[in-house]
């Protein structure tokens, strides 16, 4: 079982390998980039935590950190 | 040819420099409308510089679309950007041609919901934005070749350049002059590319009368896929024909249906396109921390950023109300200044107490608000503009979840301490219905500027001269902030309620973009505002006018002459009864008091024969528990069009003078007898909660489409602000506040 997103040490970097159990939500974050290979640093963990992403910055809810998978 | 219009959309991400560009191609000349019936709000404007184009083209008409990430709409206003695109902005047709606004900074993640744009088949433009920042950065990009392998033109738009307009107009004339170009296909993997041309050809064929014509099918197929209900409805044929192509690709897993899973692979299709295709021509160091980064660390930490977020929201209310003051008292003043010119130019009847009392204070009581909600804005349009809201709402969603809302019900509660309404209009961003209801249904609690009046008047009466707190605390400024304190822990409470009963979810899943900061400019704050006061006086003020107009009504009809005459002719007798001016002081004041007294009795013998004094008597024993006397239960109706109306009504009820700074009104207050420190709170702690607004009614079912939701704002604000009042009279009895 990969670890989520919401268990990457802060400044970590890895990469997407699936979502899970997010339905609609799960969409929305393939569309903002989070699709699988896509590669991920945590700058701050916590609820929500800050991600970076294809050099953008993105702020999840720790459900939604949960729901993607890495490894 | 001068019927001719040629119509754009301006589309893009959120934060990608959208607006900026149609506030330079339109030089702020825009008009917003509104589709009849729901809620979406379009802007747009003619391109200010036709020079730039053939004289053959006519007008060029840009419609500004909301931000959105994808055509498949997750809230209200990325609905809006579909419709747009569908249907037209209202009052006008769908866009023939698109500018695709693209942060070079955010290139990929950018270029998805372009690609979606191109999958439309429409003429196209891409517009790079930020590429002043790529180069600062030390970063390159082969703008040639990414023209090449996207098929459209692609042309640097920094905001600075005024060569931006010609070479955006240039681009659009040479998209607008390729012939019918053969629809884009952003597919690495053919077999499924084959199957969706097919679809898309039968797509055509069953759905080949509608508008939107065969090249668009396949994107508007893309962009409905899934079910996303009332945002962006699918036609049933249209769904069954998806059902069954997902079904023969992919096998549903346990949880995730074949449609979702095609979904998904349509967006990793056009990611893989990206990394392979463009992620190459973008050489941007990724080593060197950003000037963003190093900001962020400061913002978001977890004691700084708290601490920053309190002195930036303290300063936000600093200048908001430190600002507006001196401008609120001169719009008073030049109002009340009118009225009374008004009153003795025109000769006395039912038209000029319509005019003064009806229309010039209503008129006024509109005015009143716009001095906040401009600075207001002029804040939130800059603080949005540097990018610190979206820090506001990461900051703010620990708060927020813990009653069951998440960040992006931030804004509209702060825009909420100006005016509810432009608070409920910003719940647009916020993704699910319920989350958004909610957000609706509690911003009204917030103290909004109107209930300030009111609690100034109360407090300075009450509680002004009262030994200081501590010998530190003022009473009534510790008071002020217990008020604002109660209205939002509240609005909080509420929150928490609607979510455990009549509104359920899980909490909102948060998904935010952090922009990179940057100073927003002056120009476009400005039409942010002008914007938003605009809108205000339109949707609050025709309401505020209206009710204002009506309850003037209510308080002068059914008149009864008889007894203004039995009051006239006592008081001129009276008056004939005047003491010499050289008359000892004592009678003269003896005579000046009643003088006021006769009037005041007059006053209040006209009122209660009318409409609201009926009605104001009529609820008196309701009201009574709380220690509210008829002259406060009259000002209540009164104040049902704008809170602030309570003083002047009341300072007409004891016949002082409606000006909140009289001196006179809280003497009268004080020397009631029915009137003390416990009434005062009661009637405080009333309008905290009270709803006291038609305006925000009115609102409130223009954003939820249904009179159920303003009725329930109604009636729970209601029994909130009887039994909080009753509550806090009695306690307030309990500590002795009630001796006068």
């Amino acid at each position: 079982m990969h670890p989520t997103l919401a268990q990457l040490p802060a400044g970590r970097i890895a990469r997407v390998t699936d979502l899970r159990g997010c339905a609609e939500s799960c969409q929305r974050l393939m569309e903002m980039g989070f699709t699988r290979g896509t590669l991920v640093e945590v700058l701050l963990r916590g609820t929500p935590s800050l991600i970076r992403l294809r050099h953008g910055r993105v702020t999840l809810s720790s459900e939604l950190a949960q729901a993607v998978l890495v490894g | 040819m001068q019927d001719q219009i040629l119509r754009v959309a301006v589309a893009g991400n959120p934060n990608a420099g959208k607006s900026t560009l149609f506030n330079t191609l339109t030089q702020g000349r825009e008009k917003t409308g509104n589709y009849p019936g729901i809620t979406i709000e379009a802007k747009r404007g003619d391109w200010h510089d036709r020079s730039l184009f053939p004289q053959a083209l006519g007008r060029v008409e840009l419609l500004d679309l909301p931000g959105a990430y994808s055509l498949h709409a997750h809230s209200p206003e990325e609905a809006v950007s579909y419709r747009v695109l569908s249907d037209g902005a209202p009052g006008s047709e769908a866009p023939q041609a698109l500018i695709v606004v693209v942060d070079v900074m955010n290139l990929e993640r950018n270029l998805f919901y372009a690609l979606q744009l191109l999958e439309l088949g429409r003429p196209t433009v891409v517009a790079l934005s930020m590429t002043d920042r790529l180069a600062a950065q030390g970063g390159t990009l082969q703008l040639q070749r990414l023209a090449e392998v996207l098929g459209v033109p692609v042309v640097d738009v920094r905001r600075d350049d005024p060569a931006t307009p010609k070479r955006l107009a240039d681009a659009l004339v040479q998209a607008l002059a390729v012939p019918g170009a053969e629809r884009r296909w952003f597919w690495p993997d053919a077999p499924l590319e084959a199957s969706f041309r097919d679809l898309a050809d039968r797509l055509s064929a069953a759905t080949g009368s509608e508008r939107r014509g065969a090249d668009g099918t396949l994107g508007w197929w893309l962009s409905s896929q899934v079910d996303a209900g009332e945002l962006t409805p699918t036609s049933a044929t249209l769904r069954s024909e998806l059902d069954a192509l997902a079904e023969r690709y992919f096998v549903g897993e346990p949880g995730v249906p074949a449609r979702d899973q095609m979904a998904r692979a349509a967006i990793e299709a056009r990611y893989a396109w990206i990394d392979s295709k463009v992620a190459p021509l973008l050489d941007l160091p990724a080593s060197a921390e950003s000037r963003s980064d190093r900001i962020d660390r400061f913002v978001t930490h977890p004691v700084a950023g708290p601490l920053l977020f309190l002195a930036t929201m303290g300063l936000l209310f600093q200048l908001m109300f430190v600002g507006a003051d001196p401008l609120i008292s001169r719009i008073e003043g030049a109002f009340g200044a009118l009225g009374g010119w008004l009153s003795e130019a025109l000769p006395q009847g039912p038209l000029n107490d319509l005019l003064v009392n009806g229309i010039v204070a209503g008129v006024g009581s509109v005015v009143v608000f716009l001095p906040q909600i401009a600075i207001l804005f002029a804040l939130l349009a800059f603080l949005d503009g540097c990018g610190y809201l979206a820090r506001a709402a990461f900051l703010m969603d620990r708060v927020m979840a813990r009653v069951g809302l998440h960040g992006k019900s931030f804004v509209p509660m702060l825009s909420s301490f100006a005016c509810a309404i432009p608070g409920i209009a910003s719940t647009r961003t916020i993704e699910r219905e319920n989350d958004r209801f909610i957000t609706i249904l509690v911003a009204p609690l917030m103290t909004c500027s109107a209930r300030l009046p009111v609690y100034a008047l109360l407090l300075a009466t009450f509680f002004s001269d009262r030994p200081a707190i501590g010998g530190v605390f003022n009473q009534a400024a510790l008071g002020l902030f217990l008020l604002y304190f109660l209205g939002t822990a509240g609005a909080l409470a509420m929150a928490w309620l609607l979510r455990k009963t009549l509104l359920p979810g899980s909490r909102p899943p948060l998904i935010l973009e952090l922009p990179p900061y940057r100073l927003p400019r002056a120009r476009d704050v400005w039409y942010e505002v002008r914007e938003r006061c605009i809108g205000f006086a339109k949707d609050a003020g025709t309401v505020i006018l209206a009710t204002t107009i009506l309850l003037w009504a209510a308080m002068t009809y059914p008149r009864s002459p008889e007894v203004e005459a039995r009051f006239d002719a006592q008081l001129s007798a009276l008056h004939e009864a005047a003491p010499a001016a050289d008359a000892p002081i004592a009678g003269v004041e003896a005579h000046r008091v009643q003088v006021l007294r006769l009037q005041q009795e007059r006053h209040q013998a006209v009122t209660e024969r009318t409409v609201a004094g009926r009605v104001g008597n009529f609820i008196l024993p309701v009201l009574e528990p709380l220690g509210f006397n008829e002259q406060i239960s009259i000002g209540l109706i009164a104040s049902l069009a704008a809170r602030e109306v309570l003083v002047s009504s009341l300072g007409v009820s004891y016949g002082v003078g409606d000006d909140e700074e009289s001196q006179g009104l809280r003497m009268a207050l004080r020397n009631d007898p029915r009137m003390n420190r416990a009434t005062a709170i009661s009637i405080l702690v009333w309008f905290v909660f009270a709803f006291q607004c038609f305006a925000t009614a009115s609102a409130v079912r223009r954003e939820t489409r249904s009179w159920k939701w303003p009725a329930l704002l109604v009636g729970y604000q209601t029994v909130l602000a009887w039994v909080a009042a009753f509550v806090a009279y009695r306690g307030a009895l309990w500590l002795g506040l009630g001796a006068p």
